[in-house]
């Protein structure tokens, strides 16, 4: 599939900062934060795509309950 | 600062705030400005928040920032993520912020602005923001456990599932009452059925641009969707002046109800991406932005409170929720006072976030505190109409008849003036064919936002518009806790089957998903559309229902706060849990016993079924039933709400003997007082690599 090849650059700057505060507020997987991770704790780990990464994440967050509320 | 100016800082808050609660509690006759309960309520939370949730966090738990949270020792960057505390903070916020807070203090205000103010106030600092930061800081040294996990390990097994079944049941008396509120809002409405249609296959849109068209780009495709919402605002205006469109879109409350229950079982099990994850971003920017939007508002416009302090309905013959104001108050208002469902939040998701320990207080206390001043501008947003037009799309049917002349006669004998002509006006700005009796709350809300809004931007001209604008938000707001919860609910059950027969705990089977799914939406499909059926509108039963359960909730939470205090040996500290335990407990129990057991039909329902039973026996038919079936279907509908209510007071009892049992036990030095939490830790001095790296 196209998407898992093409992988979103990292972008720096104010605007990506902001971008990446309103993502982590309202609940998006963060990607590269977890690649950091994996490079950082486990180097010789091969991470999984970010296709994969986001359908798991979103599939762990609606299958408990803890992450919403009346 | 230095220390004495301090001092005087606080001093002078403390006064400011005292002095607001005293023009709120004393004013007679005269109108209160909306800008005193403001003033009351934000004194109140900094003065709480400086002192109380300082002596918890050092007295207490002794929160030490050079101990390494769960997120810093098990970062895997999935679950546990050390995340900044302003990013927590917003999350957690969005996390228990819903429409709970809005819709609670609206339904209070039929008892006056004043008890639901105090109580929102009050409550909070002393119960609910407690509660929260309790459950986050002992889940925090727990590795984030749950709080059904920590109810097992810390209380007993006993208690433990005990608070496993009494979830589930809070899951179907929650999703069913909210249900209710967006049918209600919608009933009769073409604007708002189009408006709140097309928010499906906008999520639809978001979620398919989000996977092949640009992937991952989720601000963009929240951007697309914001916009297209606005849209659907004006689609939903075209339809609903279109003479042959809009009749299609007229539904009546069953229909509505048949579509939201099928809507939920869609939702639950179609894959996330497609629809619940795109309509939780959607929902938690709309979310945030109304909220800021409605606190620029009122202190732009500082409106005068029309309602007065008290109404003469303190007395329990209230036309919105039968009940006097001890207990009903206090069940009325639970999201934005203290609501149990937040325990789920604060050892859910949040702890496996933190960064620092320390930073349980403002994530915890700090939102908490920020829910309930929305539920005090909520409140705000209802009492400035005026009590008249309050009451008019408030009250049920029974109460008012059926036309503007009816209720207008109804409602002059409460003692509030509002003619037919008014009613009929307000109806014809807000874009309706009529108010009256759109119980639930949503709808009165929408009214008053739009009233307020108004003021601002647009004018009498923009009333329309803003009126579905809020009511908009509000079904948003609750189909994204419809159709979550159902799937959470879902999974819980599926759980619960696998013990009767293996395969149907299997997740990614598809006969088990749906078979579980079915059961799931029919118990709250039947609580629904036996709510919607309802000649007292529903709400009567069952939101009082929801309170109790969500204020059960509330007691296990303290229950296992408590625990953990005692058992960390600070009995001597453990007044802070058990003075809202106590209250919740009193308040529970009593309301719980009034709707079984009170002599006044319109509170107990057995009391109501021997009314119903002395209709029939005299060859009469009681109203709202069409045939013999119907008034059958009545009858039983009230025994199941007995057993409801019975269900969760015996859960209380057997969760609060349960506790006091373990605390004796400790206590008196029959068991040790041995902690659960992970020993400590140091954090690592520099921060963690990962992060690090994404900073840079």
């Amino acid at each position: 599939m196209i998407a898992a090849s093409k992988e979103a650059v990292v972008r720096t700057g104010p605007m990506a900062a902001v971008a990446r505060v309103i993502r982590q507020i309202i609940g998006v997987p963060d990607y590269e934060r977890y690649i950091a991770h994996l490079s950082a704790a486990h180097p010789g780990c091969e991470p999984i795509s970010r296709d994969a990464f986001m359908r798991e994440r979103l599939e762990a967050r609606y299958n408990q309950p803890g992450s919403k509320c009346c | 600062m230095p220390k004495p100016l301090q001092a005087v800082v606080w001093i002078l808050v403390a006064l400011v705030g005292a002095g607001a609660f005293g023009i709120i509690a004393l004013s007679r006759g005269e109108s209160v400005n909306a800008a005193w309960l403001i003033t009351a309520a934000v004194c109140t939370y900094a003065v709480a928040y400086r002192f109380y949730s300082k002596f918890i966090a050092a007295k207490i738990f002794e929160l030490d920032s050079r101990r390494a949270t769960p997120a810093v020792r098990l970062d895997d960057g999935r679950d546990y993520v050390p995340t900044n505390r302003w990013i927590v903070f917003g999350h957690h916020f969005a996390a228990i912020a819903g429409p709970g807070p809005l819709v609670g203090p609206t339904l209070a205000a039929q008892f006056g602005y004043l008890p639901g103010t105090l109580w929102l106030i009050l409550g909070v600092v002393v119960g609910g923001a407690v509660q929260d930061f309790v459950i986050l800081a002992s889940s925090v040294r727990r590795n984030g456990k749950s709080l059904g996990q920590m109810a097992k390990e810390e209380i007993g097994p006993i208690a433990g599932y005990t608070a496993l079944v009494a979830v589930l049941g809070i899951m179907v008396v929650l999703i069913s009452v909210l249900a209710l509120v967006v049918v209600n809002a919608l009933r009769d409405s073409p604007w708002g059925v189009v408006t709140i249609a097309l928010t499906i296959p906008i999520a639809f849109l978001m979620g398919i641009y989000l996977r092949w068209i640009r992937p991952h780009r989720v601000l963009e495709a929240t951007a697309i969707g914001i916009v297209l919402l606005i849209l659907s605002l004006y689609a939903g205006k075209w339809v609903a002046e279109s003479a042959t469109l809009a009749p299609l879109f007229t539904l009546d409350g069953p229909t509505l109800a048949l579509l939201v229950i099928g809507y939920g079982f869609i939702a639950s099990v179609l894959p996330v991406w497609l629809l619940l994850a795109p309509r939780d971003y959607l929902s938690a920017f709309v979310k945030i932005g109304v909220v800021v939007a409605l606190a620029l508002g009122i202190l732009f416009v500082l409106p005068p409170l029309e309602m007065p302090a008290l109404t003469q309905f303190t007395d329990g013959t209230g036309p919105v929720l039968a009940g006097k104001i001890f207990p009903f108050v206090f069940i009325t208002i639970a999201c934005g006072s203290i609501s149990g469902f937040h325990a789920l939040i604060a050892s859910g998701t949040t702890p496996k976030l933190l960064e620092l320990e320390s930073d349980a207080r403002p994530v915890a206390y700090g939102s908490m505190l920020l829910e309930s001043l929305v539920g005090v501008m909520a409140l705000i947003a209802a009492c400035v109409l005026t009590p008249g037009i309050y009451f008019a799309i408030n009250s049920p049917v029974a109460a008012l008849g059926t036309t503007a002349a009816t209720a207008a006669v109804a409602i002059q004998q409460w003692g509030f003036t509002v003619t037919p002509a008014e009613i009929e006006l307000l109806a014809q700005q807000v874009g309706e064919s009529s108010l009256l009796s759109r119980t639930g709350g949503a709808p009165s809300l929408a009214v008053g936002m739009a009233l307020i809004f108004s003021k601002v931007i647009g004018g009498n001209a923009a009333m329309a518009l803003w009126y579905h604008f809020a009511i908009m938000f509000e079904a948003l707001f609750i189909l994204t806790t419809v159709d979550a919860g159902t799937r959470v609910g879902r999974f819980m059950l599926q759980d619960l089957l696998k013990h009767v027969w293996a395969p149907l705990g299997q997740v990614s089977w598809y006969p088990a998903i749906f078979i579980s799914s079915a059961i799931f939406c029919s118990m709250w499909g039947y609580f629904l559309y036996m709510g919607v059926t309802d000649p007292l509108g529903g709400i009567n039963s069952l939101w009082p229902l929801f309170g109790i359960s969500n204020q059960l909730l509330a007691a296990v939470a303290l229950c296992v706060g408590t625990t953990v205090i005692i058992k960390m040996g600070k009995a001597r500290y453990s007044a802070v849990t058990l003075v809202p335990l106590v209250w919740l407990v009193m308040v529970t129990m009593t309301a719980g016993w009034q709707k079984i057991f009170s002599p006044d039909p319109r509170i107990g329902f057995l009391s109501h079924v021997e009314s119903l039973k002395t209709v029939l026996a005299a060859g009469n038919l009681p109203r709202g039933a069409a045939n013999l079936d119907a008034a059958q279907r009545m009858i039983f509908n009230d025994h199941l709400n007995t057993g409801v209510a019975a269900f969760f007071m015996i859960s209380v009892v057997v969760i609060l003997v349960a506790s006091i049992h373990e605390w004796m036990q400790v206590l008196g030095g029959r068991k040790p007082a041995a902690s659960t939490e992970v020993p400590f830790t140091p954090r690592p001095v520099a921060p963690p690599a990962a992060a690090a790296a994404v900073r840079a």
